[in-house]
């Protein structure tokens, strides 16, 4: 799956450990999303919408 | 709990160097007892991602330290020397594919992309 999360961080100035930190997860987890190694589980899919404020569409993408 | 299970490794160490292997058994259930610890020590931010690896390294490393197992003992019985295996011989070996297979997946999730 694809997501925007790395251009949503830097929009927003953070780093890894800030995001990580207001999403309750580690600097890894953020890493291994942005990476395309790891797709969040729903629950945090959107907390992350909700911090973005952005619907879950905009952020992920499923890859074809 | 990594502290304790470095303590036990340290211990089960000494133990190697001054009994050798003639207590291998006592020694084995020490070192495995360790290797739980370390794998079942809570991680600074204990999130999904950390369940989901460690999930994926058990599988991985149970698979494996059989078929290690089983194969160290076929060879040994065509050697004609069969290696008598406990159960702990197996769990240690499964433990410490376990444990390398989280590890090296966790150190993969830190690298950046360039």
């Amino acid at each position: 799956m694809k997501n925007r999360l790395r251009d949503l961080r830097a929009e927003h100035n953070w780093s890894q450990g800030a995001l990580a930190e207001e999403l309750g997860v580690s600097r890894q987890t953020v890493n291994a999303i942005e990476t395309g190694k790891y797709d969040p589980s729903l629950p945090l899919a959107f907390k992350i919408a909700r911090l973005f404020e952005q619907p879950i569409e905009t952020i992920f993408e499923a890859e074809e | 709990m990594r502290g304790v299970a470095l303590i036990q490794l340290l211990f089960a160490l000494v133990m190697l160097v001054l009994m050798g292997r003639s207590n291998w058994t006592a020694i084995s259930i020490i070192i495995v007892g360790a290797l739980f610890m370390v794998f079942c020590a809570q991680e600074t931010v204990n999130d999904e991602r950390v369940e989901q690896l460690k999930l994926k390294a058990s599988k991985v490393g149970l698979l494996a330290g059989v078929v290690v197992a089983m194969l160290a003992y076929f060879i040994t019985t065509l050697k004609k020397a069969p290696m008598p295996l406990s159960a702990f011989d197996i769990l240690l070996v499964t433990m410490l594919i376990t444990l390398g297979c989280y590890y090296f997946w966790r150190w993969q999730d830190s690298r950046v992309a360039s």
